[in-house]
This record gives structure tokens, C-alpha cells and sequence, in this order.
């Protein structure tokens, strides 16, 4: 891991100052009652993840689990996690933010895509086809979330699927199946009677960048906590790490 | 703990200077609690387990009461075994048991008061109330 | 791409697939005298991965030591993934990133998978590859030479804890030495001694249903313990308060209360705990009566141990204490004072352990819902018939002994009085051989240089290990083992709430000529056989399968070993605990009172304080104190240099508070130099208020010596480079707290 402490710069704090101010103003509209999510529903499932960062202790293992699941090469990630520090001696905060492709209902990847190598499923899974991509990388800048890379193997943009072979058997994506403490539950988001639609209902969730308007399926309990409660003085202490070497969050 | 190397030939030396110096000198005897150990439970543990279905560790009782008991003497007041404690310790007990007990055999020649003392000092240092209490296993 | 396998074993872009193919190749064109024997027979292709083919054959993870329920699923005999057995009483079919790691633990280019006997000088890192059969002859020789001159008392055998660690401490046994030393000494030994003195066991904790849990150090959300990290995050869900004392922001403590306390002052906080709660009458009056004793010398001892005094001790305020004193009172009974686990902190490490049960006894805390509790016990496994050790052995070396250390466990050993005695020449023998099996010691004990020091006099030192390891490195021979996926083991049954029994099996097949510890003993006992006459033969000893071990221990259960293949385990029917048999007088603590002892009987009759004693803190101006601790991803010293999991965290660094690093002028991300009186490493440092300023941590497990580590070497710095040689003295637990290192601007 590496990380980078710093002072917040002028900028740094308008980032996060903006991103709290877009997450307030969405924090109502994020926060889906299930009768609205069954007004949604169709017959076919509509997947989606729920993170609750309270029970996450940032141990990775749904990391090296997506690794190990989807033979990621070594310096990409499907998968990862922030660790977010903030505040004075001995007043700190250490939350975390698991991080991963948010599946988006719209999506600027597909949108980018010229080849239609990518597309959503009719579970709404935003999926890649290897063989179409003509690894242009346009998805790639494309997203919001920074969720995609270059895939060295294949030659083509590469992200999360949701593990959509795991799901085929029957099984949870690797991540959420490994998490010991259950901070990740995965369902269908049209099933009002599902795990994740009843606490969707039943708690304050939000999503990563609404102000990006992408309508991601991954949703998260205690955002706020990571990134915009107290929001921390100029000059006051801010580090988010991640395995993936880059401080900056996208 | 013995002195001698660790081969049979120490070992032997050693049974054969107790057989020879015999009881009188029983005080002086050095007890070798390991051996205690592996006697009480390849032979007393296993006995026990076999007659009533359950063992008695050495931590079923304080120090004061294993002292007692053994030096008391009396194993059984049911009168359905024998009544000694040191019978089971003895050479004609360890030889009409030999063919089916390891532990036996390997002790065979061991003088009475040198497995006496040596069964002793595991149990007592192995009660409940001892800085290490002992369990069966 | 043409990888340099000098520098980097996973360059970037590198499948787990591409991967594998890959290691063949460097394996025969490099070099490197390490590269030249590696590998070769490794050459295979991992299909594409999906669970439409293959099959899933459940096992034991032993990434660590919780051995966590696992299934895994294999095409064309490889191993593709590891998932959690969600079957499982205390995994519930979670894993860690270290389990999830143990694919690419078995796939390791740096695994070791046939015997290298040493070519150069000692840790030069030239050897030869050697068959088994050369391998069993030259380490038999070495060890009958040792024996023909010192006897077997010439000899140390040092493992750590494993399902098949036994089978190696027999070997020992049947050599006839007394020297062995284990990992407890390491860890918990201090733990254990002051739990015993006072209620005669360590107790489990209900952190499910706590409402209030108090762990001094303790780092669950990282060094995990199953299944107490799960409970704790539920309970912590149900609205229990969890308060951390830690002189570091652990994420454990990110997940409660932190109080940064100033280090080494812990039993500072605890006995004014105690202060407050028989001052203020907070205490439980019907379970001290009950079930303690001694309890009015206690009140007398804590007198003047008053929150105020404490302040000044542990920089924690008294208003807090008090608070803290008031609020567990509240809560009591649903209140866990946890005891921790490793514990090898301080030099009167077991004093201040026994002020944790005394503080769970006043509070009522225990064998009650939400409080701490002894647990039901284990599955009683079958014994295995094994032959007869032998009796007549002589004492230990090293005086690790009733008279010395009359509360020790003396088997596990201690590795700083047994390094100085024979660094020294003051032990009761010579001990030239040394023995190791899964066991890391160059990583894991206090001053390395002075283990390098201690190895320099051996004549001959063997290391069982599936990686060269800081500590194989240095030996004369590497015998290699299979990894935990490749063999079957002991059967495995927990103490907990829920009993079972676990199995572990092989998934595939072993990499290499890679043997288990079972054949490995079994050829080295025939190779000594042919040498010497043993008071029983090592033929008799070792003349049998794992198979006819794991029958042996099942012999009494209703559950047949091919069924238990095939599950993976076994739950007894009739679970449950009773609580409540303590408290109410039906069961008694294996305590000399047979009761929860405040004037520990133990301790007085063997000359320690009966009561704890508190030691004022002595610092060193312009210093700080090295702690160290673990992150979620590493297991002690064994996997840093485990692709997957150093690709999470590639080098470790020193923790430094941000007041600190003003002073120095060290800018976070800077490497600098960390000095002691025994050593000195460069680091990167990692500016973080997580931290106390007296204070700096560093993780261990780097800054390897190996360069058979390729992806860990040359990356960080060696905390126990760093650390002096102390121990508890009661226990004989290592001391690793105990060093005041100064941080230097490069």
C-alpha cells in the first residue's frame, strides 16, 4: 500500500466540499424505499450491491477474492479498497470504502463505446465482450468511478462483472461470498422481498458521485461517515489509501 | 530426572542399581515424574476408562488429598478390586499385564518404590490445586 | 514479454496464468543460482476459470492458525479458487485475503520443492538441489555426530503451531532431547500464565451479546481470532460500546473509542478501574463473595491507586477513568474485559494480564450472557497408540525449568534466555543442532543480529519449510514441505461454542518432490536408524499412515474418515453451553481456591507479588517506544512474500506522529533511518495522527535477508532488527514493547 498524506490544498477541499454538497442533495433521492423499487420491478432480476462500511474493516479479502476469481493481473484491480483517515491526534477517523464498477443504470462506458463492446445485460450487469473491444480505451476515460483498465491479457478494457460465471452457478461474486463480516450483500434489486431491497428500505444508503447522474446499482451505508461527516479543517489531516497507488479518488 | 543418557544401556544401569539398592534406601529415591506420567495414564487411565467408562485426572483432586489417598494406601472401597494402590504399582501386577500394555512392559524391571514414587509425583504435582494440574489426555 | 527474474517475480500485467508458464521459463534460462533449481518441473497451464467444470473438495485453510472452513475448487488438478465453507460453526464461510492468497502460496515461484542442501557459506544463498535420499543421509549424519558428542541434549528442536506439529516434537522426544521451543513464548505464554494464576483458564468472551467490551490492544479487525471478529462486529451492530487502549489507532480501535495510552502503562488504567469501582461500591458484592478471594487484601492494594495518580501514568484523564469505572458498572454483567492474545509486550506482562480477570471478577463479568465464560470444550478425539517415549531425558539446557520458572509452560521453551545461554556458554550442554519446522526465528524473536550470532555456533541447523524463509536462508539444508493444500493432516477440533471436527485434506497433488512432514520423519528416522540404536527404533516409532492416525482419532466418534473426506467435517449432535454452573458454586476454577483468586495463591507460594504491583515507566528523552502488531493481510512472519498479498502492502514503514515529523522534518512517504542500541534499519515513513508521539509501530515480517524471497527482498525494514532481547519474567514470553529506537532524517 502506498499513501499520501497531505494538507489539504485549496482544491482538495473544494473537491470535497463539492462532493458533499452533491451527496446531501442526493442523500434523499439515493435513499430507495422498497414499494418505489417494486413499482421498478419486471419479472427478470435486476442485480445490485449493498455495502455497509460499518462492518467493513477494510481486510481485503474481497480483493485478493476477486483476484483469485477472475485471474486479474497483477497491478489491475476489479476490486479494492479505501481507507480513509481524517482528523487531528487524538481525534482520527479510519473508515473504509470498498470499492468496485458501480453497474450502472447509465452508463457513461457504454455510452463511450464505439465497437459495442460494452453493454448491460438484461440484469443489469454492465458487461465487456473481450473479442469486440478494440481497446480504444475511451470506456476507460469514460468513467466516473476510475473502475476500468486495460486488461494486458486480453488487449481489452476489463472491469467488474459482478462475477457473472459465479452467478451463473448459482453462487455470489467472489467479494461478497468471501467478506467475513457480511458488509456486502448482493440481490435482486427488483425483488422488494430480497436481502438487499429490504435494507435498502430500511437505512440511509447512498451512492458514489450522483452528481455524475449515472444511477449506480452499488449502494453503501455509512458513506457519510467516510467522506463527508465532519468534514475535516484546512488544515487539519486527510489521507485516502488504496492498493491501487492513486490517492485521488475518481 | 535421571542423570543417564538416554539408551537402554543407562536405563538399565539405573533399574539394576535401584533393584539392588531395593526399598530400604525408598526415601532417597529420585522420582522421575514423566514416567509417573506415562504409567498413569497407559495404565491407571486406561484401566479406569475400561472399568467405569471414565478416567480420573490427577487435577480431580488438590495435593492434600492425592497424598492422602496414596499414602492412605487404599484404592478401592468397593471391595470389587483389590484394595491397594501399590498393587497396581507392582512388578507382579506390571508382568501378569505385560503382553497388552506398553507401558508394562517397557517398566517391567523398575523396583516397586522407585514407580511408586514416580506415579506419586505426577499426581501430586499434577492436582488441581498444583502449578500444573495434569489432565488424562 | 521476457521477465528479469532478478528483480521482480510479478511484473506488472502478469496473470496468475501467464503466470505459471512463465516461472518454467525463468526457471531455466536465469542465472541466479536460486532461479537455476526452481521451478523446473513446474511448467503447467491453468485453464480458463469457470465452475462449470471441475469439482470443489472441502479442507482446513492454514494461511494462519484459525483454520478457517474452506472449499476448493479444482479443474484438471489445479487449484482455481478458495471460497469459505459456509457450513462451518466458526468461519460461516468467510475468508481473508490470506486465505484467498493460499493459491498463490502453493503456486509460489519461490516455493521450495526439493531439497537444497547449502553450496556456499551460511546465508550466501548458493545451494544444490539433492534427492531425498541424499538429503535423509546427510541430516541423519549430522544429527548422529552431534548426538556421538553432546548426546541428544546437543540438539533444539523449534517448531510452531500446527495440526502436525506433534509428529515433529515426537521426533525430538524419540532422539531423547529436552530442548524445544515453541511458538507460545512468542505470543501468548504471558497471557496464559496470568489467567491461570487467577481463574485457572482463559476464558471466550459472548461479544455478540456484550454491552460494553474493553480490549487493551487487542487488534480483532486485524489479527483475527474466529470467530470473535465476526461476533464482535455484531456485537458492535447490537449497540455494545467497544473501548480499545492502544497507544496506536488500530482499526479495531477506528471501530470504538480509542484511548491512546501512553505505553507500557496499562496496569496503571486497570488497577484504578478497580480503584474506582470498590471506592464508588460499583462493584458486583454477590459474585465477590461467591466466587473470589482475597477480595479485602485487593481493596487495601488498590487504595492508593487512585484516577488521579493513573492521569499522570497512562496520560488517559481521570475523569475518564472514572467515567469508564462507572459506565462497566452500568453495563455489568454484559461486559467483556478481553483478555487479548499475543501478549508478549512488556516485561511484567503477566502481572498485568492478571488484572484483566480481576477487573471481569469485581464487575460480576463472567459465565453470564455478554460476559466472558469458559466454553464447552472440544470433540474428545481418539488418541493415536504411539510408542513409548523415552523417560530418562536429561534437563533442559537452558535452566527453562520448574525451579526458575515454576509457572512456565517449560516445553515451549523461550528463545531469549536459550539464545543467551548458548551464545554465552552458560547452558547446562553444548547445543550445536538445531531443528525447525515451520518456524521463523531470525523474523520472530527480539534482535535478529544476535540470532544470526547464536546460529554462527550451530553445527548444523535444518529447516522444514515450503519457502527459503529468513531463517532457512541461513540453514544447512532445506527439507521441503507440502503446502496445507497438498496433504492430509491431523484432525482439527476447536474450543468454542459450537463443537466440531474439521478435516484437512489434499486438493491437489504436491508441487514438486515436495513431502509431508510424515514421510519427511519417516526417512530421516530410517536413515538414523541405520546409525544408531534408539530406545525404540524410529521404524517402530513412524510405521504408520496419516490415514491410520485420523482412524485412531476416530475411533470413538460416529463419523468415518471417508465420510469426513467428503463433508470436510463433522458437527456433534447435543451442542450447547450452561452458563451459570460457576456462579452458582457447581463447577469450581482450577485455581488452588478453586475459586477466582484477587491474592493469587500461585504467584505468593512461588515468590512473585500476589497482587500486582505497578512499575513506574522509565523513557528515554528524545526516543520513542517500538510496538509492533499486525495488518490484516500478513500472518506473523510467513507470507510478505506471498505475490498477492505484498502487491496489497509492498514494503511496511514506521509510524510516526504528524507533531513528530514536524520535529524531525520528515515528510510522509520519506525513507529514514530507525536506530537502537541493537540495530538499525531504513524505512519508509508513514505520517499518521493514528499514532501517539512517544510511540512509532512497525510491522513485521520485512526487510528479509533472503534473496530467495524475491518479491519481499530488498523491500522495508526488520523490526526485530530493532528490538532488545527481554522477556517476562514469569512466563519467559518475549518482551517485544520493551526498546526505545530514535528516528533519524536521512
Amino acid at each position: 500500500m502506498t499513501h499520501h498524506a497531505r494538507k489539504l490544498k485549496p482544491e482538495r477541499r473544494d473537491f470535497l466540499k463539492g462532493l458533499g454538497v452533491a451527496s446531501a442533495a442526493v442523500a434523499g433521492a439515493t435513499t430507495l424505499p422498497g414499494k418505489a423499487l417494486a413499482t421498478v420491478s419486471g419479472r427478470k432480476p435486476r442485480y445490485g450491491m449493498l455495502i455497509d462500511t460499518r462492518k467493513c474493516v477494510g481486510c481485503h479479502a474481497c480483493s485478493v477474492s476477486c483476484r483469485s476469481e477472475n485471474n486479474v493481473p497483477m497491478r489491475k484491480h476489479r476490486s479494492w479498497v479505501e481507507y480513509v483517515e481524517k482528523g487531528s491526534f487524538p481525534d482520527v477517523t479510519l473508515n473504509f470504502v470498498p470499492r468496485l464498477c458501480n453497474q450502472c443504470s447509465e452508463p457513461p462506458c457504454v455510452e463511450a463505446c464505439r465497437d459495442d463492446a460494452t453493454y448491460i445485460r438484461e440484469d443489469g450487469i454492465v458487461a465487456i465482450d473481450p473479442d469486440t473491444c478494440s481497446g480504444c480505451k475511451r470506456c476507460v476515460r469514460a468513467c466516473p468511478y476510475n473502475a476500468r483498465f486495460m486488461n494486458p491479457d486480453t488487449g481489452a478494457a476489463d472491469k467488474c462483472d459482478f462475477c457473472i460465471d459465479r452467478l451463473a452457478q448459482g453462487m455470489e461474486p467472489a467479494c461478497v461470498a468471501s467478506c467475513f463480516n457480511k458488509a456486502r450483500i448482493f440481490g435482486d434489486l427488483n425483488d422488494p422481498d430480497s436481502n438487499i431491497s429490504r435494507m435498502i428500505a430500511g437505512n440511509t444508503v447512498s451512492v458514489l458521485h450522483p452528481e455524475e447522474e449515472t444511477r449506480p446499482n452499488v449502494f453503501y451505508i455509512g458513506l457519510d461517515k467516510a467522506y463527508e461527516d465532519d468534514a475535516p479543517a484546512p488544515e487539519s489531516y486527510l489521507r485516502i489509501t488504496t492498493q491501487r497507488k492513486q490517492n485521488l479518488r475518481r | 530426572m535421571g542423570s543417564s543418557k538416554p539408551f537402554l544401556a543407562g536405563f538399565t544401569l539405573a533399574a539394576l542399581l535401584f533393584s539392588v539398592i531395593g526399598d530400604a534406601f525408598a526415601a532417597d529415591i529420585k522420582a522421575n515424574k514423566k514416567r509417573g506420567q506415562v504409567y498413569y495414564r497407559m495404565v491407571c487411565t486406561a484401566c479406569h476408562v475400561d472399568m467405569t467408562g471414565s478416567s480420573i485426572p490427577p487435577s480431580g483432586f488438590t495435593m492434600a488429598e492425592w497424598r492422602a489417598y496414596l499414602d492412605a494406601d487404599k484404592h478401592d472401597a468397593s471391595g470389587r478390586t483389590n484394595p491397594s494402590v501399590r498393587y497396581y504399582l507392582q512388578q507382579t501386577y506390571r508382568e501378569s499385564i505385560k503382553d497388552e500394555n506398553k507401558a508394562a512392559k517397557k517398566f517391567l524391571k523398575l523396583p516397586n518404590e522407585q514407580l511408586y514414587a514416580d506415579v506419586y509425583q505426577f499426581a501430586v504435582n499434577g492436582a488441581k490445586d498444583s502449578d500444573t494440574p495434569a489432565t488424562c489426555n | 514479454m521476457k521477465p528479469d527474474p532478478h528483480k521482480q517475480v510479478a511484473p506488472s500485467g502478469l496473470s496468475r496464468r501467464g503466470f505459471l508458464t512463465l516461472c518454467a521459463g525463468a526457471g531455466a534460462g536465469a542465472a541466479m543460482p536460486w532461479r537455476s533449481f526452481q521451478a523446473a518441473e513446474r511448467q503447467q497451464q491453468v485453464p480458463a476459470h469457470s465452475w462449470s467444470r471441475g469439482e470443489v473438495i472441502p479442507s482446513t485453510c492454514n494461511m494462519c492458525v484459525n483454520r478457517c472452513g474452506i472449499k476448493c475448487h479444482v479443474v484438471d488438478g489445479v487449484l482455481e479458487k478458495i471460497d469459505g465453507d459456509s457450513r462451518n460453526p466458526k468461519t460461516a464461510g468467510g475468508t481473508c485475503a490470506k486465505g484467498q492468497a493460499g493459491i498463490m502460496a502453493l503456486y509460489d515461484p519461490d516455493r521450495i520443492t526439493h531439497p537444497l542442501i547449502r553450496a556456499g557459506k551460511r546465508g550466501e544463498g548458493k545451494w544444490r538441489r539433492a534427492s531425498w535420499e541424499e538429503a535423509f543421509e546427510y541430516t541423519a549424519d549430522k544429527i548422529d555426530k552431534i548426538i556421538e558428542k553432546h548426546g541428544p541434549e546437543g540438539l533444539l528442536f523449534s517448531s510452531c503451531t500446527d495440526l502436525t506439529e506433534v509428529f515433529f516434537i515426537k521426533f525430538g522426544k524419540y532422539l531423547g532431547t529436552p530442548n524445544f521451543a515453541r511458538h507460545a513464548t512468542l505470543c501468548l505464554a504471558s497471557r496464559n500464565v496470568g489467567y491461570f494464576a487467577t481463574m485457572g483458564g482463559v476464558p471466550d468472551a459472548d461479544l455478540v451479546n456484550a454491552k460494553y467490551i474493553l480490549m487493551f490492544g487487542a487488534n480483532r479487525m486485524e489479527s483475527f481470532e474466529l470467530p470473535h471478529n465476526r461476533d464482535l462486529i455484531t456485537g458492535l451492530q447490537n449497540g455494545a460500546r467497544l473501548v480499545v487502549v492502544d497507544p496506536r489507532m488500530t482499526v479495531t480501535a477506528s471501530k470504538g473509542e480509542w484511548l491512546p495510552i501512553r505505553p507500557r502503562t496499562d496496569m496503571a488504567l486497570t488497577l484504578a478501574l478497580m480503584h474506582v469501582l470498590i471506592k464508588e461500591d460499583l462493584y458486583d458484592r454477590e459474585f465477590v463473595a461467591s466466587v473470589t478471594t482475597g477480595f479485602d487484601e485487593l481493596k487495601a492494594h488498590v487504595a492508593p491507586y487512585t484516577p488521579e495518580w493513573a492521569e499522570q501514568e497512562t496520560g488517559i484523564s481521570a475523569r475518564t477513568i472514572v467515567k469508564m469505572a462507572r459506565e462497566m458498572a452500568a453495563a455489568a454483567p454484559a461486559v467483556v474485559v478481553y483478555p487479548g492474545r499475543r501478549s508478549s509486550w512488556y516485561t511484567n506482562d503477566a502481572q498485568f494480564r492478571r488484572t484483566l480477570p480481576m477487573l471481569m471478577a469485581l464487575l460480576g463479568a463472567f459465565d453470564t450472557r455478554g460476559a466472558s465464560f469458559f466454553n464447552a470444550g472440544k470433540v474428545k478425539l481418539g488418541s493415536f497408540d504411539w510408542e513409548l517415549e523415552p523417560v530418562e531425558v536429561a534437563p533442559r539446557f537452558d535452566g527453562f525449568d520448574e525451579e526458575n520458572f515454576p509457572l512456565a509452560h517449560h516445553e515451549d521453551g523461550g528463545y531469549i534466555n536459550l539464545r543467551d545461554n548458548i551464545l554465552n556458554g552458560t547452558g547446562k550442554n553444548p547445543v550445536k543442532g538445531w531443528m525447525l519446522y515451520k518456524q521463523n526465528t531470525l523474523a520472530s524473536v527480539a534482535d535478529s543480529a544476535k540470532t544470526l550470532r547464536m546460529m554462527e555456533t550451530m553445527d548444523f541447523i535444518c529447516a522444514i519449510d515450503i519457502q527459503p524463509s529468513q531463517t532457512a536462508w541461513m540453514a544447512d539444508i532445506i527439507l521441503p514441505e507440502t503446502l496445507y493444500l497438498e496433504r492430509l493432516d491431523p484432525l482439527w477440533t476447536p474450543a468454542g461454542t459450537t463443537k466440531y471436527v474439521g478435516i484437512r485434506q489434499p486438493v491437489v497433488k504436491p508441487q514438486g518432490e515436495a513431502k509431508t512432514l510424515l514421510e519427511i520423519l519417516q526417512g530421516l528416522g530410517a536413515a538414523l536408524d541405520k546409525r544408531r540404536e534408539f530406545e525404540t527404533p524410529f521404524a517402530d516409532v513412524y510405521n504408520f499412515t496419516m490415514e491410520d492416525y485420523l482412524d485412531a482419532q476416530l475411533k470413538k466418534l460416529p463419523v468415518d474418515r471417508v465420510t469426513l473426506m467428503k463433508d470436510g467435517l463433522w458437527i456433534p449432535p447435543g451442542q450447547g453451553l450452561k452458563l451459570g454452573e460457576y456462579r452458582n458454586g457447581n463447577k469450581q476454577f482450577k485455581t488452588p481456591s478453586g475459586k477466582i483468586e484477587f491474592v493469587s495463591e500461585r504467584f505468593r507460594r512461588n515468590g512473585y507479588d500476589p497482587l500486582p504491583v505497578y512499575e513506574p515507566v522509565v523513557e528515554e528523552p528524545g526516543r520513542q517506544r517500538l510496538v509492533t502488531g499486525r495488518y490484516a493481510w500478513f500472518t506473523h512472519a510467513s507470507n510478505q512474500n506471498n505475490i498477492w498479498l505484498n502487491s496489497l502492502h509492498p514494503e511496511n514503514e514506521v509510524w510516526i506522529n504528524p507533531d513528530l515529523a514536524k520535529e524531525k522534518k520528515i515528510e510522509d512517504g520519506e525513507y529514514v533511518k530507525v536506530r537502537s542500541p541493537v540495530g538499525e534499519i531504513r524505512i519508509m515513513a508513514y505520517v499518521t495522527p493514528r499514532i501517539r508521539k512517544d510511540t512509532v509501530f512497525i510491522t513485521h515480517g520485512f526487510g528479509t535477508n533472503s534473496a530467495g524471497q524475491n518479491t519481499l527482498y530488498g523491500k522495508g525494514g526488520a523490526d526485530q532488527a530493532l528490538m532488545q532481547d527481554r522477556a517476562d519474567t514469569i512466563s519467559n514470553n518475549q518482551a517485544l514493547h520493551e526498546t526505545f529506537v530514535e528516528i533519524v532524517k536521512l
